[in-house]
């Protein structure tokens, strides 16, 4: 018992005393530097419209004043600019062509059994060419300035590079304001990295917002015409067409899909004719024109119907 | 040479690399092109009628009248379905349409219309119609169907009711309902004193005509899925029992000989079968009888009234009604008998249980509270939805494409009669078939071509 009580005490004076001689040795914690982060007000569209550009391009605005430490080069001079080239036309859709009259299929007898007559199979008779038609011709669409998709709009123009050498004058011409310049620096360390140099999946514009998507489709569905049945699930029709800037239709409207029901074809030539009634009545010419470019743009539509609702 | 082949080998792996690395450049390259779609999904549509516009057919040879009735034949077929909006005539800006020129288009979609049906009669040096057709799409600005016929003259509305149903399939997608019969029981006389004989119309009430002379009554007419057949109940012999009666050639026969009334028939899918009631005593129970062997199958037995069997399309299921449960109630047992399953749990009493010839609706006759109602249900109960309801409805059949049911409505009073209705899944487009005098029991024939 005693000899007990004594090896406790000795023991836990051996570790108390091991701890106050090599604990404050210890390498202590690295610090982390954490870089402040600036916080601003921003709004939705700032946030969604990213802008496009290389992480590892030239930065062209610094995001952050410099000291100057060098003199201030010339201004820039402004980029040239690139003069939008009247277009090739986006493909001007060749006026209808009035449907060569096929000849009829020849159908089956419809004659009764109790009729006493039975006729043999009617032979289809090639029919007659079509009258021209006297649709009139649609007016080709307006030249449409090429598509700048290599130039961010939105972008500053860079900088140009000058090889001239800096007038020293301007720094013997402003001394304080270089050391008031060098003097913040030396208290602060603000960051030199820019906020953000853009990304290459940004994009010039976010493209249609949900309302304007919900406008078409609006216009479509109104004019979608199908059975008050109840559908497969998995019915659909995917129709795909092109617009001018204009918003009109550019060439003729596609389905780019397939379905065994027998109600598919007819549900997919009723959403071939709600795009043209749509675009017959004006509908599509309410898109944003600055929104037609770019891989966003409304250039090119691709609705998906489902006839369940 | 070891060194040269593993020269070669490894020459042919840089040059296989560095294709499949192009092909993946490309495929990179062509990505950003996938996605510059604006993509929208929609769901829904409409449901409004189409409008077509139909002018009248012109008439080469001569009957331009023929013509234009034809057109209106069509045209009321069509507007009748409820799916389509045939266009006033007068609201045409482009006239003398020639069915083989090419419409102009624009004019045809200043008044609206979607579709454009032309067309033409001619009469052939041997007295035979030939007719032409062609539908467009005014939209699209082409044709989307293009067929002719010959036929006789006699037979222009059913020319007419043929065009009509390819116009309908090419513009829906489900098979058309016009070119069918319908075979009802007429009846004539002072409400306790009727004269019934059976009759039968096109389904737009055309054409009449009587089957039976009025000398026996008869009853539940029902046309047989697959031939001009029809079988129905008489009392011409001792005991009221079940009979087949071929339209065409007026041949008549009783089926089976069952000691009791038989009443309430019908036949299987592949018409090889009637399925009917025996009446024994109090109760009534579920016979089935092949044509062919004339052997007959009881596929129920209970001490209650079991009647109005009806198969399911594909043959392996009758629905019917019994009161077992203690009130009229319609239930589901395999083709071959056995434990039957109720179906039907609403208020009321139902009976006449028909099932749809697409398979996933039964119609029945529900009644509750003094009203008379007409409605579909779900195979398995489910879905009940009420299509029409009144003083008397009564006795729904289906069209052959399962779109349309048809049911007489009687009305009161000392001069009161029955009628044949029509109404569509939808409820709302419920409309009478004109008969020469009070009608009951229709039963619609299958599509005749």
């Amino acid at each position: 018992m005693r000899a007990g009580l004594i090896a406790s005490l000795t023991g836990h004076t051996v570790i108390l005393v091991w701890g106050l001689v090599a604990l404050p040795g210890a390498e202590s914690f690295p610090e982390p530097v954490v870089d402040s982060l600036p916080v601003e007000l921003v709004s939705l569209s700032e946030l969604t419209e990213i802008q496009i550009g290389e992480t590892d391009g030239d930065i062209e605005a610094a995001p952050a004043p410099k000291p100057v430490e060098n003199p201030q080069p010339e201004p820039p001079e402004p980029a040239e600019t690139v003069a939008p080239e009247p277009a090739p036309v986006a493909a001007t859709p060749p006026p209808p062509t009035p449907a060569p009259a096929p000849a009829p299929t020849p159908a089956p007898e419809p004659i009764t059994a109790p009729d006493p007559e039975p006729e043999p199979a009617p032979v289809a008779e090639p029919a007659p060419e079509p009258e021209p038609a006297e649709e009139p011709q649609q007016a080709p669409p307006e030249p449409q300035p090429i598509v700048t998709s290599a130039v961010p709009r939105s972008k500053p123009a860079p900088p140009t590079r000058t090889e001239e050498k800096p007038e020293e004058i301007q720094v013997a011409d402003n001394p304080d304001l270089l050391n008031k310049v060098n003097q913040a620096l030396a208290n602060t360390s603000t960051s030199q990295a820019p906020a953000s140099a853009g990304t290459r999946n940004g994009v010039q514009h976010a493209g249609l917002s949900a309302n304007e998507k919900d406008v078409i489709a609006q216009m479509i569905r109104e004019k979608w015409s199908r059975l008050p049945d109840q559908y497969p699930s998995d019915l659909k029709v995917i129709v795909r067409f092109k617009l001018s800037p204009q918003g009109k239709l550019s060439g003729a409207p596609t389905v780019e899909n397939s379905h065994p029901d027998p109600r598919f074809q007819a549900l997919a030539s009723a959403a071939l004719r709600a795009v043209y009634r749509v675009d017959a009545e004006g509908g599509f010419s309410i898109l944003p024109r600055e929104k037609y470019d770019g891989p966003n743009g409304w250039n090119t539509m691709q609705p998906t119907l489902y006839p369940n609702g | 040479m070891k060194t040269d082949s593993f020269d070669r080998i490894g020459a042919k792996m840089i040059a296989a690399s560095r294709t499949l690395a192009i092909a993946l450049g490309m495929l990179l390259l062509a990505l950003p092109s996938a996605h510059a779609l604006v993509e929208i999904d929609i769901r829904g549509g409409n449901i409004e009628p189409l409008p077509i516009a139909l002018p009248d057919f012109s008439a080469e040879g001569g009957d331009s009248k023929l013509a234009a009735d034809m057109t209106g034949v069509i045209a009321a077929d069509l507007r009748r379905s409820g799916l389509f909006n045939p266009l006033d005539p007068a609201s045409f800006i482009q006239k003398n349409m020639s069915v083989n020129s090419t419409p102009r288009f624009g004019d045809w979609r200043q008044i609206s219309a979607q579709a454009l049906v032309t067309g033409t009669v001619i009469k052939q040096p041997d007295g035979r119609l030939r007719a032409e057709f062609r539908l467009w799409d005014v939209f699209a600005q082409e044709q989307m169907l293009g067929q002719q016929f010959y036929t006789t003259p006699e037979n222009w509305r059913r020319l007419a009711h043929i065009i009509s149903d390819a116009i309908y399939e090419r513009l829906t997608g489900e098979k058309g309902y016009f070119d069918t019969r319908i075979v009802f029981v007429d009846e004539t006389g002072t409400k306790d004193k009727r004269v019934k004989r059976l009759a039968i119309m096109d389904q737009d009430g055309a054409n009449v005509r009587y089957l039976t002379r009025g000398d026996d009554l008869v009853l539940t007419p029902r046309f047989s899925p697959t031939s001009q057949e029809i079988t129905y109940m008489s009392y011409g012999g001792a005991d009221p029992s079940v009979y087949l009666l071929n339209i065409e050639t007026g041949q008549r026969e009783i089926v089976g000989n069952f000691p009791g009334m038989t009443f309430a028939p019908r036949f299987s899918p592949d018409g090889q079968s009637v399925v009917m009631s025996l009446q024994q005593g109090g109760n009534a129970n579920i016979f089935m009888m092949d044509l062919r062997s004339r052997r007959t199958t009881r596929l129920t037995n209970t001490a209650a009234i079991d009647t109005s069997p009806s198969f399911s399309p594909d043959g392996r299921q009758i629905v019917f009604e019994s009161d077992r449960g203690g009130s009229q109630q319609l239930y589901v047992m395999n083709a071959g008998g056995g434990e039957a399953q109720r179906i039907s749990f609403g208020p009321g009493r139902y009976s006449t249980p028909v099932w749809s010839p697409r398979g996933d609706l039964i119609a029945f006759t529900k009644q509750h509270q003094g009203r008379f109602m007409i409605g579909v249900m779900g195979p398995d109960g489910k879905g009940e939805r009420i299509l029409t309801e009144g003083y008397h409805n009564e006795g729904p059949a289906w069209s052959p494409n399962g779109r349309v049911l048809v049911f007489f409505r009687d009305t009161p009073g000392a001069n009161g009669g029955p009628q044949v209705w029509t109404v569509d899944l939808t409820g709302y487009n419920e409309q009478r078939v004109d008969t020469p005098a009070f009608a009951s029991d229709p039963s619609w024939s299958p599509l005749i071509n």
